[in-house]
C-alpha cells in the first residue's frame, strides 16, 4: 500500500523530483547555492518571464497563443524610459508602457477573433504582430540601449529587491483564483476547450478572446517595465526569441497547448523549474551552451513524464474497470 | 466589417511602400549601399549615423540594410544592389568564417568597396581593398594594462577579477580575451571565473553578474566588462546587492553610462573604441577607394584608455 | 436552363480564393514599373537563389503541416548540419559528409517523430525541446566558433552553373518535384492527407497514421539538413546560429501558400507561390531602398495582410 503511494507521488511530480535531485547534488558541490540569497535572486530571475508566462497561460487555455510578447516586452520598456527621460511623472510614464501592451493585445485579438481563427491564424497573425512591433520598437532609437535617467522612486523600486518576485505572485495568485472561482475564468476554459459550443451558447466569445490577447499584451508590457527597472536601461531588441522562454514555462509547468485546461499556479512552477535549473548549472560551472542542451531534453522529460503518466493512469483504470465487475 | 478592415489593411501597406519607395531621389550622386550584420546592435546606431553623416559631407547618397548577422542574406543584398547600379558598396561581416564568399563576390564586381568593424577571415584579408576595424587585440591589451594598473592603484591582499565576456565566436570577444590574457601572461592577478558569456546583452549580464556574487560575494576585487552595454547590466546587478564601492570596475566601451560611471569615480577607466570615428573613417576611406587613390589595407580605428579626466574628448552614445 | 453568375461576381471569387497568387502578380506588376532593376536577370537569378536553400526545407515542413502537426526544430538542424557538414568537409571529404550530415538530420528527425507519433507528445512540446538541445550541441562541438572550409570539390560544386543559376535551385526544383509526386501519386502521400485531415477517422479505417507521422518528421530532418548543405554549398562556412529563423519562415511560406495548419489539405506547390512571395518581398524591399526597421514592419504588416485575406476567404467557403 505505501509502496504504491510512493510510485503515485513519483509519477505524478517526476519533474519535480527530478530538480530536487539536481538541487541536493549542487547544493552539495558548490555552498552558496541553498543560500537565502541564492534563491531569492532566482526568484528574482524569472519574475519577468513568469509575469509574461501568466498572461500566456491565459491565452493558450483560451484556445490560442500569443508569438508577440518579447517585441511587446521590447517596446514597453523603450516606451517607459523614453518618457522618464522626457521628464514624464514615472506613473504615467508605466501607464503609458502598460497601454502600449493593452492596444497592441487588442489588435491581435480583434484581428484573430474577426476571422475566428484557431491555431494556425493566430499563429502567423501574432508572428506577424511581432515583427511590427520589433521595428516599431526599434524606430526611436535604431538599436541604442536608451539609459534611463531614473530617480529612486516607484518605478526604480519595481525593479529592486523583493518587488518582482512580489509582483509577480500576487499576480499569479489573482490570475488562479479569477480562473477557477469566477465566471469570466469558466468562460476563458469553456471557449478553450470547444469554441463552436461556445459560440452556440450565447457567450460572446468574440469579445471574450479579445480580452485574453489584451491580458496577454498587458502583462507582457508589466514584464517589460520590470525588466526595464531591473537593468535601469531600455534594450530595444531584449524580447528577441522571449516568447519561447515563456511558451516553455506554461508547458514545463502542465499547461496543454490545445487549450481548455491549464493553471496558472503551475505556470509559476514551470517557471519556477527552468530558473533553479538554470541557475544551478551557472553555479556549477556549466557553460551556456551545455545549459542549452540539458534544457531542451528537459522540456521533453516534463511533459513526457506527464503524458505516460496519463496513459498509464489511463490504462490503469480500464483495468480496474474490467476486472471490478 | 471585416471587408473594411481589410481594405484599410491593404491601403496602409501600399501607402507605407510607396512612401518608403518615394523616398529614393535620383540626383546623380554617387550611391553607397551598406549591409549591416549588426543593425541592431547598439554600437550599430552610431556607427551607421557617422557613415550618413560623412557620406552627405562628402557627396553621397547612402542606403543602409541589415544583414541580420546572416552571410547568405548579406550576399543576396549586394546582389540586389549591384543589380540596381550602386556605385560603391560597404561590407559589414557578421562571423569571419562566413566572409570569404562575399569577400570574392564583392571583388568580383569591380566595384571599390571596403569592410567595415569585423575583420574578415585570415584566408581573405589580403583581397580586401581596405579594412577599417579595430585592433581588437589591442583594445584586449589595454584592458590587460589597465586591470595591472588596478591593482597598483588599490593594493589588497588578493587580486581577484571577474571577467565578462561577450559571444562566443565573436571575433571581438576572442580577440579581446588574446589581448587580455597576453598582458596577464605571468601575472599574480587571478580570474576566479571560467569563461561568462553574457552575449553582449545588459539582462544576461545582470544574471550573470548576480550569480557570481552569489558563488564568490567578497572575494572579487575587480569586476572587467567587455563591453559597455554589458556594463550596464553588471552595474545594475551590483548596485542591487549593496556592493558599489566594495569593488573596482573596469570596462570598454562609451556608452553614456560609461562615461555617467566615469565622472561617479565608480568606474576606474574605459577602453575607447569610438563608432564614429569609425564610421567616419569607412566613407573616407571608400572615397580614396572610388577617386582611385592609393591607401592601406588596414586602418586601425584608434584605441587607448579613457579615464575620467579624459570624458570630453570622446563622442558618447 | 441554369442561370451562369454574373461575370463580376466571378471574377472577385477567384481573386479572392487565389488571394495570394493575386497578391503576388501584382505586386510583381508594380515592381517591375517602379524599378526597372527588379526586372533584369541578374536580379530574378538572385531572387531565385535567395528562395532555393530555405525552399527546400519549406517543402518538407508542408508535408508536415498536412500531416496535422508542425515542426519548430528546423532551424537547429539546419544550423547543426552547416557544422557537421562544414566539420567533415574538412576531416573526410565531401561524399561522406553528404552522407553523414543527411543520414544525422534523418535522425534528429526521426527522433522527433517517435515523440511525436509514438508516445503522442505534443509537436511544439518535443520540437520546442530539440530546437534548443540541437542548437546547445551545435555549439559545444564548435566550442561556439564558426568554421569555414576550403575543400575545393565543395567550391567546384559552388562555381558549378547552367547559364546563371547555380545547382541549388535545380536541387530546389528537384525536391519540389520529389515531394509534389509522392504527395499527389502514392499511397504513402495518400495516407499522410488522411492522417492530417481526421487523425480517428485515417487510424480505423486501418491507415497506419503512427507511421505517417514518424516519417514526415523524418522526411523534415533530412531536407532541413539538405538545405543546410546548400548553405554550406554557398557560404562554405559553419555555425550553429545559421538558419535560425528557417522553422517559422517555413511554416509562414506554408500557410500563405494556402496550406491549412489544421492539416489534411494543401500541397507543395502551394508552398512554392509562398517562398516567392516572401523572396520577392524581400528582394523587393532591398530595392526600394527601405530601411532596416522599416523593411521589418512592412514584412510584418504583409504576413497580418496576407493571412487575414485568406482567412476571410476560407470562411466564404465554408458560408
Amino acid at each position: 500500500m505505501n509502496q504504491k503511494k510512493v510510485i503515485d507521488i513519483v509519477r505524478n511530480n517526476g519533474i519535480i523530483l527530478v530538480i530536487l535531485l539536481l538541487i541536493i547534488i549542487t547544493s552539495i558541490i558548490e555552498r552558496n547555492f541553498l543560500t537565502f540569497n541564492n534563491l531569492l535572486n532566482v526568484l528574482r530571475q524569472v519574475s519577468v518571464v513568469g509575469i509574461v508566462a501568466c498572461g500566456m497561460t491565459y491565452c493558450i487555455i483560451g484556445g490560442a497563443f500569443d508569438l508577440s510578447v518579447g517585441s511587446v516586452v521590447s517596446l514597453s520598456g523603450v516606451i517607459t524610459i523614453l518618457s522618464i527621460n522626457a521628464g514624464t511623472n514615472e506613473y504615467m510614464a508605466i501607464l503609458y508602457g502598460l497601454l502600449a501592451g493593452v492596444a497592441i493585445g487588442i489588435v491581435n485579438g480583434i484581428l484573430i477573433s474577426s476571422i475566428d481563427g484557431r491555431t494556425g491564424e493566430a499563429f502567423i497573425v501574432t508572428y506577424g504582430m511581432q515583427v511590427v512591433v520589433a521595428a516599431i520598437a526599434l524606430f526611436p532609437s535604431n538599436g541604442l540601449f536608451i539609459s534611463g535617467r531614473i530617480s529612486p522612486g516607484f518605478f526604480k523600486s519595481m525593479g529592486q529587491g523583493v518587488m518582482p518576485i512580489v509582483i509577480f505572485l500576487c499576480l499569479a495568485a489573482f490570475m488562479e483564483f479569477v480562473l477557477v472561482k469566477t465566471k469570466y475564468g469558466r468562460k476563458m476554459v469553456f471557449i478553450g476547450s470547444n469554441l463552436h459550443v461556445a459560440k452556440m451558447s450565447g457567450i460572446n466569445v468574440k469579445f471574450n478572446r479579445i480580452t485574453f490577447f489584451a491580458i496577454s499584451g498587458l502583462l507582457a508590457s508589466l514584464g517589460g517595465i520590470v525588466l526595464c527597472s531591473r537593468v535601469t536601461s531600455s534594450n530595444p531588441t531584449v524580447g528577441l526569441n522571449f516568447e519561447m522562454d515563456v511558451i516553455a514555462a506554461v508547458v514545463v509547468g502542465g499547461t496543454q497547448l490545445s487549450g481548455g485546461k491549464g493553471s496558472v499556479l503551475r505556470t509559476v512552477m514551470g517557471a519556477v523549474i527552468i530558473g533553479i535549473m538554470g541557475n544551478a548549472l551557472n553555479i556549477l560551472g556549466i557553460t551556456a551552451y551545455h545549459q542549452q542542451i540539458v534544457k531542451g531534453l528537459l522540456i521533453i522529460v516534463a511533459v513526457g513524464m506527464d503524458i505516460l503518466n496519463k496513459q498509464i493512469k489511463l490504462r490503469e483504470m480500464a483495468h480496474d474497470t474490467v476486472f471490478a465487475g | 466589417m471585416k471587408k473594411t478592415f481589410l481594405i484599410v489593411l491593404s491601403l496602409l501597406l501600399v501607402g507605407t511602400m510607396v512612401s518608403a519607395a518615394g523616398k529614393k531621389e535620383d540626383d546623380g550622386a554617387k550611391k553607397i549601399f551598406m549591409s549591416s550584420a549588426y543593425y541592431t546592435a547598439p554600437y550599430g546606431a552610431p556607427l551607421q549615423e557617422a557613415v550618413k553623416e560623412k557620406a552627405a559631407a562628402l557627396g553621397y547618397s547612402v542606403q543602409i540594410v541589415d544583414g541580420e548577422e546572416n552571410a547568405d542574406k548579406q550576399l543576396s543584398q549586394f546582389k540586389a544592389a549591384v543589380a540596381d547600379g550602386y556605385d560603391a558598396l560597404i561590407y559589414w561581416p557578421g562571423d569571419q568564417a562566413s566572409s570569404p564568399p562575399l569577400v570574392e563576390y564583392l571583388n568580383s564586381t569591380k566595384l571599390p568597396w571596403v569592410a567595415l568593424n569585423t575583420v574578415v577571415d585570415d584566408s581573405v584579408i589580403d583581397l580586401v581593398p581596405c579594412m577599417i576595424a579595430s585592433d581588437e587585440v589591442e583594445i584586449g591589451r589595454w584592458l590587460g594594462r589597465l586591470i595591472i594598473k588596478y591593482f597598483k592603484d588599490n593594493p589588497g591582499k588578493t587580486k581577484n577579477v571577474i571577467y565578462i565576456e561577450g559571444s562566443p565566436g565573436s571575433s571581438y570577444t576572442e580577440n579581446l580575451t588574446i589581448g587580455v590574457n597576453e598582458i596577464l601572461k605571468g601575472s599574480d592577478i587571478n580570474i576566479l571565473n571560467d569563461h561568462q558569456y553574457a552575449q553582449y546583452d545588459p539582462t544576461k549580464a545582470m544574471v550573470i553578474m548576480e550569480d557570481m556574487l552569489t558563488k564568490f560575494g567578497r572575494s572579487i576585487d575587480l569586476v572587467v566588462v567587455q563591453d559597455g552595454g554589458m556594463f550596464q547590466g553588471a552595474y545594475s546587478a551590483i548596485q542591487a546587492a549593496g556592493y558599489v564601492g566594495k569593488l573596482g570596475l573596469l570596462c570598454q566601451g562609451q556608452d553614456l553610462i560609461v562615461r555617467e560611471k566615469l565622472l561617479d569615480g565608480e568606474l576606474y577607466a574605459s577602453v575607447a573604441q569610438d563608432p564614429f570615428t569609425e564610421g567616419a573613417l569607412a566613407v573616407e576611406m571608400l572615397d580614396k577607394v572610388i577617386k582611385g587613390e592609393t591607401i592601406e589595407k588596414w586602418v586601425a580605428t584608434p584605441t587607448g584608455a579613457i579615464y575620467a579626466a579624459d570624458v570630453d574628448k570622446y563622442r558618447w552614445f | 436552363m441554369i442561370q451562369s453568375l454574373p461575370d463580376k461576381k466571378k471574377i472577385v471569387t477567384f481573386m479572392l480564393e487565389n488571394a495570394v497568387s493575386v497578391f503576388l502578380v501584382g505586386f510583381i506588376i508594380f515592381m517591375v514599373f517602379t524599378k526597372r532593376s527588379f526586372s533584369t536577370w541578374d536580379n530574378i537569378v538572385n531572387i531565385i537563389n535567395e528562395s532555393s536553400i530555405y525552399g527546400i526545407a519549406a517543402c518538407a515542413m508542408t508535408v508536415v503541416i498536412i500531416s496535422g502537426e508542425f515542426d519548430l526544430s528546423a532551424s537547429s538542424v539546419f544550423g547543426w548540419s552547416t557544422v557537421l557538414f562544414t566539420l567533415c568537409c574538412n576531416t573526410i571529404g565531401i561524399v561522406g559528409a553528404f552522407f553523414i550530415t543527411l543520414a544525422c538530420g534523418a535522425l534528429f528527425g526521426a527522433f522527433n517523430g517517435y515523440l511525436v507519433a509514438k508516445i503522442r507528445i505534443p509537436a511544439f512540446v518535443v520540437t520546442l525541446g530539440t530546437m534548443i538541445s540541437i542548437k546547445g550541441l551545435a555549439y559545444v562541438v564548435t566550442k561556439a566558433q564558426p568554421i569555414n572550409t576550403t575543400n575545393a570539390t565543395l567550391r567546384a560544386i559552388g562555381n558549378f552553373h547552367i547559364g546563371d543559376i547555380s545547382i541549388i535551385p535545380i536541387v530546389y526544383l528537384a525536391v519540389i518535384l520529389l515531394f509534389f509526386w509522392f504527395l499527389r501519386y502514392t499511397k504513402f502521400g495518400r495516407d499522410i492527407y488522411a492522417t492530417g485531415g481526421n487523425y480517428e477517422v485515417a487510424r480505423l479505417s486501418g491507415i497506419n497514421v503512427v507511421f505517417s507521422k514518424f516519417m514526415v518528421f523524418t522526411m523534415l530532418g533530412a531536407a532541413a539538413a539538405l538545405a543546410g548543405m546548400m548553405y554550406g554549398v554557398r557560404i562554405k562556412a559553419g555555425w550553429a546560429p545559421y538558419g535560425q529563423d528557417l522553422s517559422l519562415y517555413c511554416i509562414t511560406a506554408t500557410i500563405i501558400g494556402g496550406t491549412s495548419l489544421l492539416g489534411g489539405n494543401g500541397g507543395v506547390h502551394k508552398t512554392v507561390i509562398g517562398v516567392l512571395l516572401l523572396a520577392v518581398l524581400f528582394n523587393a524591399l532591398t530595392l526600394l531602398g527601405v530601411s532596416g526597421s522599416m523593411q521589418k514592419f512592412i514584412r510584418g504588416l504583409v504576413l497580418i495582410t496576407v493571412i487575414m485575406l485568406d482567412a476571410v476567404v476560407v470562411k466564404r467557403q465554408r458560408e
